[in-house]
């Protein structure tokens, strides 16, 4: 499986997932920044502060999972590479899994740099500027480290429900879309709920619609490469 | 029999309609089978459903004398295939495309890469990307991809498409001598029955996703009648000098200027004295054979010639 991962990253490389990572990063600083310098508002909290992360990384980094999707998998279907891939000697489910293990580990890796870089920045800011309700204390972490591997699951979990549909209708701008409407779907949940961030049985539930679409795609979805 | 593919029974339904239906075709070990038909026959999903990229509805295929198993991918590492058109990961360079094939079959002995790039005479394009490759080069390397680890079957869905005619005479040498250097079979189709003759030991014709024969080459040539070809001003005048001076009844007018005649008791020379003895204008005149073109469409009962 790691052999099938390394050739995937050779055929598409790094530049374009690390130039995106990074612009993620400045992205969510900038609208952090924005949202808590915003004078017409009362002053945030560390805890909403923090929820704001969530908010802005989920429309990210579940459209990047998605557009990482479309590049290294529905593309090989729309280009018909995927004829050449499934002229190997490996399994075809095996071939898909190592993409999808692939992507699901490279935005993984940089929403945890994400997290570490707007959670630095959140606190850098508050010393600066002031812009933060009350001051940080270490046992704030104990909060955000659960709360942030919490989001990341979820995140991850939508960007592979983005593969599903991607796998259905062998569609880029599908696969596209549908991050979007995922993220609305959190979203809905949460303002629904009343709540700050996702809770535990939103997080069970999504894992376990999106693992019936992931048996269903790679069962009856990989060999339709017509 | 030593067969390196067989099928039985084989059937493809799309949407209602039997684009492969009920067809055996058997590919003996070390021999070129020259798979034709017209468009749409049936051609390219029995090839995909050879290589398992289509599933068949009902049916066996036998590869390598093992019956093909769902779940079994290993003899397609025995296996090199060109599928409709040239694929490629655009953004890569031909040497890194044939880097990742060898990868994905498990396939070591990376110093043949340059072997086969410039077999196919693409050495010093090697480092371009794929995407700077015009279609003629796209199909040399695709089949530089399909030999690259020495398989002892070829699959090659129209291989010569897009190649010149210089370039066509190549691969064909080089089909040639995979077949008698390293006794690799290979099946190929191709809409140029030109080639398919030069190249094949037995053709299998296709139409309707229906095999209607299935024949050896040296049996096809058994048909190839040889007769002379007339291109007159005045044909049916022309018919009836051969009727009355030669008692010539076996000919065949093809066209309004156009005989073919197939009793040869008399030579081209005799036939085109007595024609202006009889005040018919010759355009042309020639001794000719039928063609596996002729064959196919004598079997076919297709009416219209076409060549890219």
């Amino acid at each position: 499986m790691t052999h099938l991962m390394k050739l995937e990253l050779k055929k598409v490389g790094l530049k374009k997932y690390i130039l995106f990572s990074i612009i993620g990063i400045f992205i969510s600083m900038f609208f952090l920044f924005a949202g808590l310098n915003d004078s017409s508002t009362i002053k945030s909290s560390y805890e909403t502060a923090f929820s704001t992360v969530g908010l802005i990384f989920c429309f990210y980094y579940v459209i990047l999972f998605s557009v990482l999707v479309a590049a290294y998998i529905i593309n090989e279907y729309n280009h018909k590479t995927i004829l050449v891939m499934f002229s190997y000697p490996i399994n075809r489910r095996k071939l898909i899994i190592a993409k999808l293990l692939l992507i699901t580990l490279l935005v993984l890796f940089s929403m945890i740099v994400g997290y570490i870089c707007c959670g630095a920045f959140i606190v850098i800011a508050d010393r600066c500027w002031g812009l933060i309700e009350g001051e940080f204390k270490i046992s704030f972490l104990f909060c955000w480290i659960p709360t942030a591997l919490k989001a990341i699951i979820t995140f991850c979990t939508l960007g592979i429900g983005t593969f599903v549909i991607g796998m259905i209708k062998k569609s880029v701008p599908m696969t596209i879309i549908s991050a979007m409407v995922f993220c609305y779907i959190r979203q809905f949940y949460i303002a629904g709920m009343d709540l700050y961030e996702e809770n535990w049985p939103f997080v069970i539930g999504v894992a376990v619609i999106t693992s019936i679409g992931v048996c269903y795609a790679l069962t009856y979805k990989i060999g339709q490469a017509d | 029999m030593n067969y390196t593919i067989e099928t039985h029974h084989l059937k493809k339904v799309y949407k209602d309609k039997a684009v492969v239906n009920d067809v055996n075709i058997h590919v003996k070990k070390g021999e070129i089978y020259g798979f034709v038909g017209p468009n749409g026959a049936g051609k390219s999903t029995l090839m995909k459903m050879l290589l398992k990229l289509v599933q068949a509805n009902s049916g066996e295929i036998v590869i390598f004398g093992n019956k093909v198993m769902e779940n079994d991918f290993e003899m397609l590492k025995r296996i090199g295939s060109i599928i409709e058109n040239p694929y490629f990961y655009e953004k890569l360079t031909a040497r890194d495309n044939l880097d990742l094939h060898c990868e994905y079959m498990g396939y070591h002995n990376k110093n043949h890469i340059k072997e086969v790039l410039e077999g196919v005479g693409l050495l010093k394009d090697a480092d371009k990307r794929v995407s700077q490759y015009s279609l003629g080069m796209k199909q040399r390397l695709a089949i530089a991809r399909a030999i690259l680890t020495k398989p002892e079957l070829l699959i090659l869905d129209e291989p010569i498409n897009a190649l010149d005619p210089e370039g066509i005479r190549e691969m064909r040498e080089l089909f040639r001598k995979l077949n008698t250097d390293y006794g690799t079979t290979i099946f190929i189709s191709s809409h140029i029955l030109s080639e398919v003759e030069q190249i094949a030991d037995t053709i299998g014709v296709i139409q309707n996703g229906k095999l209607i024969k299935e024949i050896a080459m040296s049996d096809v040539h058994k048909y190839q009648t040889d007769y002379v070809e007339v291109d007159v001003d005045n044909i049916e005048l022309a018919g009836y000098v051969l009727e009355q001076e030669f008692g010539i009844q076996n000919f065949r007018i093809v066209s309004e200027s156009r005989m073919e005649i197939y009793d040869l008791r008399k030579d081209v020379k005799e036939i085109s004295a007595v024609f202006i003895q009889n005040g018919i204008g010759i355009n042309g005149i020639g001794r000719r054979q039928n063609s596996l073109e002729d064959y196919f469409f004598q079997i076919t009962g297709a009416e219209v010639v076409e060549n890219p």
